[in-house]
């Protein structure tokens, strides 16, 4: 099996990606439903995607679980479209998601240039080793990505000024809920993340402050997640605010190696 | 029991205001961004090595590392401490600037819990209600009994615990979802505090060693302290290896454990981490009577013993030593293999004297016994193990610290603060309902209680006034 059968299959997840921007963009802007639809489809037909490239990948590999920040910025990307999919059904998001479809393609491109171009971005892990930490680890850092990859992108559609004729504009109050809902749940799984770290660094006797701990950039989103909370704990709460989340959790990944 | 209000708002002053400022969420937003900032510096950028700080060598060989990996932003990275983000003033000043932060605001939820025990706000002046998120209601269709019994009923429904004050033709209902948010928020500062004394105790008492390759059954002394560490096992499989490594104090045995890649010896403070292994050599001498020969390594302060134990890295490091009672120098270098499952193979060399042409000159692949100029050199290729050493009372502290503080955030995320505050009176010949909620902009508990509260009385909304 070779390299190619991952690349086919993100490359026209990307593509996917991208249309499902264009067409949540359209959708915002003419209010069409139609493109929210379409939007709506191919975002689902590339996440599919995403993971088929992401399980061939890891079968040719030999390993079960995502490691390094191009595989986990993958699963990341999937539990997204997934967390904005649940989210519009029950909601009333209308055409917000354009903002969290942003995000995700610049996440995507992140993922093509760091396992396709770069043939970089994913650590070796030996499948044996892999424990019930390291599971539950890797899990909660996808789980939180994506959470807070929607929130910061519903912040990112609250970001369009008022005074321009946006169609499909959703309702500030209902993208503040949903921001919330998912900054709640992203922010839990970076506790339960952060929490296991420690734990597992601990027990290794690994320094907890060391950059090898992987410990620092979780801890770098979590205080950004808990400045907010206090913000929002005063009553400031404004879905605009969870980029900073977004963005802190997004340089972790990256720069961390997930 | 009728709670007493103040007439109006106090008077502030410079002090007040300072403590308002220093103790806002959004000073905390500011200073929690700033520390997100340089926890990603610290984790993007390669840190300064402890070493550094008290070895001349190990720092310009470090300062050389940057300028190479760095060469145009190298020095102005230098300069603002970004490759010692936990060491420099900046953060120290950023990282006090937040502890006072989180101590004022601990004081503050502190008062909160305080009062919210002792006497709960029910009775609200008129006034109260008529700011954002509340509701005024013109009941007709009900008496005064089953109002009250009705409100009572739509805030058990929605916020809980609800508490109540009847005056003449007034009553006043206040209901609030339960200690855990407030609790919550505690244990959250507290967790958070922890974290940074945890962070203060680690720089200021920890310490560690630099990685010490200690083969079986060699022993050295462990820094300053009064234990030394010996290796009494290494067994090496499948790129893993597990050491049984003795902490030795003055009187003996201290702990004995069994050192993994991600199992530690703890033991009499310390902690003793395998960070890896490697080859090594280990080398006896005999005569042709059986009489041992002394052998002694290059290594500094080393003696001549029965044995000597060589150690290697990387691939075309090389290590001597030296047969005082034959004037014979022993010269091995680890060769780079082709096959990276073959075990290490080795060069040796035997020089006598000043000779420039080697008396033996051959490879070695396994245990093995040489002979050289009549003698016998068993040598055994075996393994070492590279151990550090570390001291972190601080390392308790961080992890109970984010324990407490990632609880008390769980907390605070699902079970958020919800106040309510209900007025009914008889004013006209009728019902007056006034609601008031403190909740969350997302929160629809308040909307729920709204619509409780309207299903209950079946209200004709007289004034149909809402804020929020």
């Amino acid at each position: 099996m070779s390299a190619v059968d991952e690349v086919i299959f993100w490359g026209v997840a990307y593509t996917c990606f991208l249309a499902a921007t264009v067409a949540y963009i359209v959708a915002l802007w003419r209010g069409l439903d139609v493109a929210a639809l379409v939007g709506r489809l191919t975002g689902a037909l590339g996440a599919g995607l995403m993971v088929g490239g992401l399980a061939l990948r890891l079968a040719r590999i030999g390993r079960w679980l995502p490691a390094g920040s191009g595989e986990v910025a993958t699963a990341a990307a999937v539990v997204a479209v997934i967390v904005l999919l649940i989210f519009e059904r029950r909601g009333k998001l209308q055409s917000g998601g354009a903002g969290v479809l942003v995000w995700v393609v610049l996440l995507d491109s992140f993922v093509l240039w760091s396992l396709v171009i770069g043939g970089q971005g994913s650590v070796a892990l030996v499948t044996g080793r892999a424990n019930v930490l390291d599971v539950l680890r890797v899990t909660l850092d996808v789980i939180a990505c994506g959470c807070l990859l929607v929130s910061g992108g519903l912040g990112l559609a609250r970001l369009i000024p008022a005074r321009w004729s946006v169609a499909g504009r959703p309702s500030a109050d209902a993208l503040d809920v949903e921001a919330w809902r998912a900054l709640v749940w992203g922010t839990s799984a970076l506790s339960g993340r952060l929490v296991i770290g420690a734990l597992a660094v601990y027990l290794a006797g690994r320094n907890l402050w060391a950059a090898e701990s992987g410990l620092l950039g979780p801890m770098a989103a979590w205080v950004a997640c808990g400045g907010i909370v206090a913000v929002e704990r005063a009553g400031g709460w404004r879905a605009t605010l969870a980029m900073l989340a977004t963005a802190a959790a997004l340089v972790a990944m990256l720069a961390g190696g997930g | 029991m009728a709670t007493e209000y103040p007439a109006g708002p106090r008077q502030r002053d410079v002090l007040d205001a300072l403590w308002r400022l220093s103790s806002s969420p959004y000073f905390t937003l500011a200073l929690t961004i700033v520390v997100a900032l340089a926890l990603l510096i610290a984790a993007a950028l390669p840190q300064e090595p402890v070493a550094a700080r008290s070895d001349y060598v190990v720092r310009s060989q470090w300062l050389a590392l940057v300028h190479h990996r760095y060469p145009t932003t190298g020095e102005a990275l230098l300069a603002v401490g970004a490759f010692n983000v936990f060491r420099s003033l900046w953060f120290r000043i950023l990282v006090a600037l937040l502890a006072f932060n989180l101590c004022l605001r601990l004081i503050n939820l502190a008062e909160t819990v305080w009062q919210s025990r002792r006497s709960p706000a029910v009775r609200r002046p008129e006034s109260f209600f008529a700011e954002k998120l509340s509701v005024i209601y013109q009941v007709t269709g009900l008496s005064w009994d089953e109002t009250l019994a009705a409100v009572h009923r739509a805030l058990t429904t929605t916020v809980a615990r609800p508490g109540e004050e009847h005056a003449q033709s007034v009553s006043y209902f206040h209901a609030d979802s339960g200690p855990w948010p407030l609790w919550g928020a505690l244990v959250l500062h507290v967790g958070a505090l922890l974290v940074i004394v945890g962070w203060l105790v680690s720089g200021w008492f920890g310490w560690q060693t630099e990685a010490i390759r200690l083969g079986i059954g060699q022993q050295i002394a462990v820094g300053e302290t009064h234990y030394t560490l010996r290796l009494d096992d290494l067994a090496v499989k499948d790129g893993d290896f597990r050491a049984e490594v003795v902490l030795l104090g003055e009187g003996g045995e201290v702990h004995r454990s069994v050192v993994t890649a991600w199992w530690p010896l703890r033991g009499g403070g310390l902690t003793v981490r395998g960070m890896g292994y490697g080859p090594a050599v280990i080398v006896r001498a005999k005569d042709n009577t059986g009489r041992p020969i002394m052998l002694q390594s290059f290594v500094e302060g080393a003696e001549p013993e029965e044995m000597v134990h060589l150690p290697f890295g990387e691939p075309g490091e090389e290590r001597y030593f030296v047969v005082p009672e034959r004037g014979l120098v022993v010269r091995l270098v680890l060769v780079q293999s082709e096959d990276t499952n073959a075990g290490p193979s080795f060069q040796v060399q035997a020089y006598r004297g000043s000779a420039v042409e080697p008396v033996l000159d051959g490879t070695l692949v396994a245990s093995d016994q040489v002979e050289i100029a009549g003698d016998y050199y068993v040598m055994d290729v075996g393994h070492y193990a590279l151990l550090q050493t570390t001291y972190d009372p601080g390392d308790e502290f961080v992890l109970v610290g984010l324990l407490l503080a990632c609880g008390g955030m769980m907390l605070m995320l699902w079970k958020p603060r919800a106040q309510a505050w209900v007025l009914v009176a008889a004013e006209g010949g009728g019902i007056t309902v006034k609601a008031r909620g403190e909740v969350g902009g997302h929160d629809q508990r308040f909307n729920l209680l709204v619509s409780e509260v309207e299903k209950a009385l079946a209200a004709h909304k007289v004034m149909g006034e809402r804020r929020g």
